[in-house]
């Protein structure tokens, strides 16, 4: 390869997520004393010139190269847990760090109701406290009511429903909706809550569908910008669309790392669950397969674990 | 089948409840229906009632117990805060579960639906979907927090805050006990004496009883008890219910507070409060430890 050549090589091998192994290893394994210095001086990214005549690694970036590395660790191990044990770290991350609340309402709402009690069972193990005392106490503010009672759930899981009252509570969404008129405060409404923290997924999914009928508008669209409640419909009536959005957010160059950490969690997560429903959604919402969306921004040892977790139930 | 009354009590009351499981299934292999449906033929008596209970294990019976509630009214309430309360979490996640089956539909969806006005639902529906850690460790400087929060809402008589349901409802039970010690030492009062400021107040009571049922629960079923035997409580079943679901769990405990409290054992109270099969079904039940 041309000089030129192994620096967009090894540059490549350095940038998306996780690091390409076999590329760090060909390329720098081989090079000389000066090549790599060449490397440094040619990369003004990662290294900066110091006062005392010498190019030193920028600080921020070595962090970065440390989550990169350890994406595929991190990914091994998570997978590796028992579900109990991984949806109760993932609540307790969630609470600190972060937070990201959204995690919250993720793990509470897309999972099966006795594995979300097998998370809370997990929790009392590993942090001698209940999830839902530490949501109460790290929350302070109108989500704590929605959180708590989110996490706090163990909604019927059989099919039988009650088409009155999912009526009913359909036209009670529209009005409270309306009434908010974008004040961004539905949360507070103790029946909103009610609805989204008690009943079943069937029971919701028929709400959303009579929403539909009567307003001609999707439930949670209605909901943009109320904090938490778009989210929360979306795990419960469609998890396979707001998974597909969370993950091609993640996937975008110059994301946070605690955005890029969504692509493990997400994969791991639902590898065993819908994986082929989620690729069929995210292939008709961006237009690309999710494979070949990894393959593009994925590296080395990282990428193939991904790919292969990926390709169950095809 | 005739109901020999005198029968069915000897051999239900002195039956544990994998005994009582064995017998329904028993009877059903036999006579091809449920031991229950022969007892829901005839019009409930308190005798009934108490048998009927009786002959469900725990876990049924507390379901039905929170079905039944939810379709009452006002003393009701008590029910589901008593059995949030008072079970252990396992043993409450196993009513959740159990009310999926027989209701087809989830306990806390029900509650929240039946109940209405804020203080019921802001305290119930917390309450039944706790699922409080059960360990005995307890943080000191949480505890010293918290008792001074309660204590701030108590005085600001904001009796259904945020925080005061927070901390009633999510706290493991040892950390509510430490922190009410704490109440106690920093305040100068029992925190039940202080929400005894308006004694007609509903939600007032339920709170106290609330906070009773996690700490102390063998004194608040004395004065469940007492409180049927002299015909005083609005809860007309709680004599029924707390000899029923106490029997193989509490009753020493419960007859011992009743003594002391009252200085007349149980066994004599109800015999002088019950007659006839009921009377008998009672005592067999609160002796069931010694039979």
């Amino acid at each position: 390869m041309a000089v030129s050549d192994e620096l967009g090589a090894l540059t490549r091998a350095f940038s998306g997520l996780g690091v390409d192994e076999k590329a760090l290893i060909s390329i720098l394994g081989k090079w000389h004393p000066e090549q790599r210095q060449t490397y440094r001086k040619g990369t003004r990214d990662f290294f900066i010139e110091d006062e005392r005549q010498f190019e030193r690694w920028d600080d921020y970036h070595v962090i970065q190269l440390q989550h990169e590395f350890l994406r595929f660790k991190h990914a091994i191990v998570l997978w590796t847990m028992h579900p109990w044990e991984r949806d109760a770290r993932l609540l307790k991350e969630a609470l600190h760090k972060g937070p990201q609340h959204k995690v919250l309402v993720e793990v509470a709402c897309t999972r099966l109701s006795d594995e979300l009690l097998g998370a809370r069972k997990a929790y009392h193990s590993l942090f001698d406290q209940s999830v839902e005392e530490d949501v109460a106490f790290g929350i302070r503010g109108p989500e704590r009511k929605l959180l708590v009672a989110l996490v706090s759930s163990y909604r019927y899981e059989g099919t039988k429903v009650n088409e009155g009252i999912a009526k009913s509570e359909a036209k009670f969404l529209s009005s409270a909706i309306k009434g908010a008129a974008g004040n961004k405060n539905l949360l507070e409404n103790e029946e909103v809550v009610r609805i989204v923290a008690t009943r079943s997924k069937p029971h919701l999914t028929l709400v959303y569908n009579h929403y539909k009928e009567i307003t001609g508008n999707y439930l949670d669209e209605d909901l943009e910008g109320e904090l938490y409640l778009q989210e929360t419909v979306q795990c419960l009536c469609k998890p396979q669309e707001y998974f597909s959005k969370v993950l091609d957010a993640s996937m975008r160059p110059d994301v946070d790392e605690l955005k890029k950490e969504a692509v493990t969690r997400i994969i791991v997560t639902r590898a065993d669950v819908d994986m082929k429903l989620l690729k069929q959604e995210y292939n008709h919402k961006y237009g690309v397969s999710l494979p070949n969306k990894i393959e593009d921004v994925a590296n080395g040892n990282y990428r193939d674990f991904l790919l292969t977790l990926v390709a169950r139930g095809d | 089948m005739e109901n020999n009354e005198a029968l069915i009590i000897q051999i239900l009351a002195h039956r544990n409840a994998a005994q009582l499981k064995l017998i329904r299934e028993t009877y059903a292999a036999t006579y091809g229906e449920d031991l229950l449906k022969d007892l829901d033929s005839e019009l409930w008596s308190d005798f009934q009632r108490a048998l009927l209970l009786w002959t469900l294990d725990p876990t049924e019976r507390d379901a039905y117990l929170v079905n039944e509630a939810n379709k009452q009214l006002t003393s009701s309430n008590w029910v589901i805060m008593e059995i949030a309360c008072t079970r252990s979490s396992n043993d409450l996640f196993l009513v959740r579960k159990e009310y999926h089956a027989r209701y087809k539909r989830s306990l806390e969806e029900d509650v929240a639906y039946h109940t209405t006005g804020d203080y019921r639902k802001q305290l119930l529906v917390p309450l039944v979907s706790a699922f409080r850690y059960e360990g005995d460790e307890v943080n000191m400087m949480l505890a010293k927090s918290e008792a001074k929060i309660l204590h701030e809402k108590i005085c600001d008589k904001a009796y259904n805050h945020e925080e005061v349901i927070r901390i009633l409802t999510t706290r493991s039970k040892a950390q509510i006990n430490a922190t009410l010690n704490q109440y106690n030492s920093q305040f100068g009062n029992a925190i039940n004496k202080d929400l005894k400021s308006d004694p007609k107040d509903d939600y007032l009571s339920l709170l106290r009883a609330t906070i009773k049922c996690l700490t102390r629960p063998e004194k608040y079923f004395e004065k469940t008890l007492r409180l049927a035997i002299n015909k005083l409580g609005k809860d007309e079943w709680a004599l029924t219910r707390v000899v029923v679901t106490q029997a193989e769990v509490n009753m020493q405990c419960i007859k011992e507070e009743y003594h002391k409290r009252n200085s007349v054992p149980l066994e004599r109270a109800i015999a002088g409060d019950t007659s006839g099969d009921y009377e008998n079904l009672l005592l067999a039940l609160i002796g069931h430890e010694d039979a």
